[in-house]
């Protein structure tokens, strides 16, 4: 009996041992969201973070499909007291977590830690994440919007693919002579329809406009620039040969070699890039900006949600390092963004000789000086905005409202949404 | 335990404190039931019925009372009306097409001799299959250049059409899968009906000399078919009130909002632009149209609409 009971307790000693061990690993919940682009990165990177730090445990919840998802299933877990210890969130979607209070602030932690300051963060990248003087977000991954063009078939139309067009008149001009070529061949398509008006930002910045006055109090995009963003959207329809398509098919069509000229974000790249293969020439060039213009960044920020102090750190550790240099290497190896640390694309070691191989991605990087950030609407309405924008965008798009008509529209529906001037 | 309580033999005069255990018994026994109505149905539905006085933002830990005012903001709101409309088209369209061709479906099945297994079974699989499934399966069908549908069309020398992305279509190819969908549920119901009615009615009548088959219905069967008839009607149209899920997976409202519906407008409201008070006032409008319904329905059976 006694010699049971010995034999016994050497048993659960011997299987308690790597338990123990196990539990002393800190472990961490992670979100993110839009899995076709990034699930296999972020299970690298978290594997590769481990294997540098044994201590903690990254555990990935079910990905969302995209920010909008992401944010609600965010609000939820508030709801409900389940929010994981990190998220990463659209850049236009960290301010509602900012005025519920839900995110957690990172300045205490980037004092306390010596080594982030030698990441090489781009200072105006962290302040895409900066909310009423908090850090609420590091960038993860960072994009502008490009244009993508078929250089193959820009040549065939009589285009010189060196010398891509920097205006909408030559880009519409040269979809024209590309749609000419006939056949099953497209000219050009343009993502208007990115989640929270990111393109639609991209005409009205890039014509030198705002969405908002800078009170955020009175709609401003029905001024000039908006006037001008709205009327090339309509004449990508009527001059640029743009059909009324959703996205997923202009994808198919430009990586299958049949679409010649595409503006969309520069975070497909990779992907692209890996699909076209040899199948044609990928190119891209510059989003055509005034010379006051700006361009919104895209992309996702990585925001702590955890109040645990333990479970703090080792998030915080966990978004240094998919933040910094080495996950920012292997996300843009992996992607077409670029990284917020962006030292590591001067870095030999590191992304130096990847851009110098891959000049396509180097066009969103040249674009940065001009770059801001990605305009959420203020106050309780501020989603529906830009559902409304998305509707009035449609129309036009669809030719069914002209531009001139759609836009005072636009700007009365959206002025009726915005938080009351009491 | 209570069971056994229960099975006490029943004296002739009871005492006071029996009674009362008696009683507390029946409580405790029906207290599940209690519960669950209360806390899955009543209180959720008062729940929502407050919040729509309120602005309350889904996830926010605070809210205000603010009155009528999402019912006034509903009143001047375009994309409600939109929904509103949609929603009554698509009703409007899919019970009646779908009663008429389940009651055709079932007086064929019921008149024939051969094959019934097959064509109940046939007819009743859109039921059985989960519809989001069956959403993305049309959704290749209605491909504009390569579904079945507009190769079909195509070979009967019509032009294609883009089905999902017209705004003129749209709602009718989401009504043609509802009805697809709801058709074997109302002829099964319909069938059901059928059987029941006494053969000897038909003899009666043929002596009466009603036995051409257009009289035979219509002296008989559809008199007879009035209670199945009449609930089939309502379930149709509350269930056609509540499409959802081949909106959300097929067109998500668009384009322009042509595809709309109630159910739609409450989740984007209240999940996907976080203004759950307003959702919950399109909801409680949604409610109203589902309780009209039942209210019908009740007034029907209590009325008996059957000649027995």
């Amino acid at each position: 009996m006694k010699r049971r009971t010995l034999l016994a307790a050497g048993a659960a000693a011997t299987l308690a041992a790597p338990a123990l061990k196990a539990q002393a690993k800190t472990e961490i919940t992670v979100l993110y969201s839009i899995p076709d682009l990034f699930k296999t990165l972020h299970e690298q990177i978290a594997a590769e973070f481990m294997k540098q730090n044994p201590q903690y445990k990254v555990t990935f919840l079910a990905p969302q499909p995209g920010y909008e998802e992401v944010a609600q299933a965010t609000l939820r877990a508030a709801v409900t007291n389940t929010l994981p210890d990190v998220i990463y969130h659209g850049l236009n979607r960290q301010r509602i977590f900012f005025d519920r209070k839900l995110a957690q602030p990172l300045n205490p932690l980037i004092a306390a830690d010596k080594d982030f300051a030698g990441y090489g963060h781009a200072p105006g990248l962290l302040d895409i994440g900066r909310f009423g003087g908090q850090q609420l977000g590091i960038g993860f991954s960072l994009s502008t919007p490009i244009i993508y063009f078929n250089a193959d078939l820009v040549s065939k139309a009589g285009g010189d693919p060196a010398a891509f067009p920097a205006t909408w008149d030559g880009i519409f001009a040269t979809a024209r002579k590309i749609k000419a070529l006939g056949g099953a061949t497209q000219g050009f398509h343009f993502d208007w329809d990115i989640t929270g008006n990111w393109m639609w930002q991209a005409l009205v910045f890039s014509n030198g406009g705002t969405m908002l006055t800078a009170d955020e109090k009175k709609v401003a995009f029905d001024g000039p620039a908006g006037k001008t963003g709205l009327d090339t959207l309509n004449r990508m329809v009527s001059e640029g040969t743009m059909r009324d398509v959703a996205q997923s098919v202009a994808l198919q069509d430009f990586t299958s070699g049949t679409l010649g000229i595409w503006g969309h974000s520069t975070s497909r790249l990779g992907g692209v890039t890996k699909q076209v293969a040899d199948k044609f020439k990928l190119r891209t060039a510059s989003f055509p900006t005034q010379p006051d213009g700006r361009l919104p960044l895209g992309g996702n920020v990585a925001m702590l949600f955890t109040k645990d102090p333990a479970r703090q750190k080792a998030a915080w550790e966990y978004i240094k390092f998919a933040t910094g240099p080495i996950g920012g290497t292997m996300m843009v190896q992996a992607t077409g963004y670029f990284p917020s640390a962006l030292a590591a694309a001067d870095d030999p070691k590191l992304l130096k000789a990847y851009y110098e191989a891959n000049p396509n991605h180097l066009v969103a990087i040249r674009q940065l000086p001009k770059s801001t950030g990605w305009y959420a609407f203020p106050g309780d309405n501020g989603i529906k905005i830009t559902d409304v924008i998305k509707d009035h965008l449609q129309s036009v798009v669809a030719q069914r409202a002209k531009p001139e008509a759609a836009l005072p529209q636009m700007a009365k529906d959206v002025q009726a949404l915005l938080p009351s001037q009491s | 335990m209570t069971a056994t309580t229960l099975s006490l033999p029943v004296e002739r005069t009871r005492r006071p404190s029996q009674s009362r255990a008696e009683a507390v018994a029946a409580y405790v026994l029906s207290a599940p039931a209690i519960i669950c109505l209360f806390g899955i149905l009543l209180l959720p539905t008062l729940a929502t019925f407050v919040l729509s006085f309120t602005d309350w933002q889904f996830g926010a830990p605070t809210l205000r009372w603010i009155g009528l005012d999402n019912y006034v903001h509903l009143a001047g709101d375009r994309v409600f009306w939109k929904s509103l409309t949609n929603t009554v088209v698509y009703v409007a369209v899919v019970v009646p097409c779908s009663v008429l061709l389940g009651l055709g479906a079932a007086l064929l099945i019921e008149a024939g001799t051969s094959g019934r297994a097959f064509y109940r079974a046939a007819f009743f699989l859109p039921v059985t299959a989960t519809l989001i499934a069956m959403a993305t399966v049309w959704e290749i069908m209605l491909h504009p250049s390569i579904g079945l549908i507009n190769v079909l069309i195509e070979a009967l020398g019509f032009s294609k059409q883009n089905w999902l992305k017209d705004p003129e279509l749209a709602l009718f190819a989401l009504a043609g899968i509802g009805i697809w969908q709801a058709l074997g549920l109302n002829m099964v119901l319909l069938l059901a009906g059928l059987k029941s009615i006494p053969r000897d009615l038909y003899e009666a009548a043929a002596i009466d000399g009603a036995d051409g088959p257009w009289t035979r219905f219509v002296t008989v069967t559809l008199p007879m078919l009035g209670p199945a008839l009449s609930f089939v009607l309502i379930i149709s149209a509350i269930r056609s009130f509540q499409v959802f899920d081949t909106v959300a997976v097929l067109t998500e409202g668009g384009p322009n909002k042509a595809t709309e519906v109630l159910l739609y407008t409450m989740y984007q409201e209240g999940f996907g632009f976080f203004r759950a008070g307003y959702g919950a006032a399109i909801t409680v409008v949604f409610l109203v149209f589902v309780l009209l319904l039942t209210l019908i329905k009740a007034r029907l059976a209590e009325k008996r609409v059957h000649y027995s």
